[in-house]
């Protein structure tokens, strides 16, 4: 699966992104400053797939 | 997935305040340093200004760069029906034109854009380069 970004924008509180696809510290590195400039993060979670380490496949089609 | 991050978004893009306005049918007039309430003009940095609509709305700058939004929500003033109870629509539009503009910075497109109960979803791929 290719690299995603879902962001969820409710009509009041906070926007929600969703990495999908990345391995690692990926997503978070991409999407930190477009955080930092929108403004407070109120929440981060990491879930299973930040500890995978990226496979060679992924390696090679980079 | 790998990450879920969650923030609070404050007015610092004018670009795509004007944006969110525009996708409403309104428009931000940059400059005009007064907006009309329920029977007086108040002071502003900027106002937003909807057809149809009697009240409009003031953009005021912040010692910190940042703007907020002020506006007489009042029922005959008719705002309610363009930006939501309280401007809740406009400023989830903004946060939609702000997120577009930032994930563009950064390679990203949306490549799907959806609503589900009240939220807007959108879905970023980095964009391909074209040779």
């Amino acid at each position: 699966m290719g690299e995603k970004i879902v962001v969820t924008i409710p009509p009041k509180g906070d926007i929600t992104f969703e990495g999908k696809g990345f391995k690692g510290k990926g997503c978070l590195d991409t999407v930190k400053d477009v955080m930092k400039s929108l403004g407070r993060v109120t929440e981060q979670r990491k879930t299973g797939d930040y500890h995978k380490v990226p496979d060679v496949k992924q390696k090679i089609a980079q | 997935m790998s990450h879920v991050t969650k923030i609070d978004v404050v007015i610092n893009n004018l670009d795509a305040l004007a944006e969110a306005c525009q996708e409403l049918g309104g428009e931000l007039l940059l400059g005009v340093t007064e907006y009309k309430e329920y029977y007086s003009k108040k002071k502003c940095t900027h106002c937003i200004r909807f057809k149809g609509a009697s009240y409009e709305i003031g953009v005021q700058a912040q010692k910190d760069g940042t703007f907020i939004l002020e506006a007489d929500f009042w029922s005959s003033g008719g705002l309610t029906g363009k930006v939501g109870t309280g401007g809740t629509k406009l400023q989830q539009q903004y946060k939609c034109s702000a997120v577009k503009s930032e994930m563009k910075k950064k390679g990203f497109k949306v490549t799907k854009s959806w609503e589900q109960d009240g939220n807007i979803q959108m879905e970023f791929e980095k964009a391909r380069k074209s040779y």
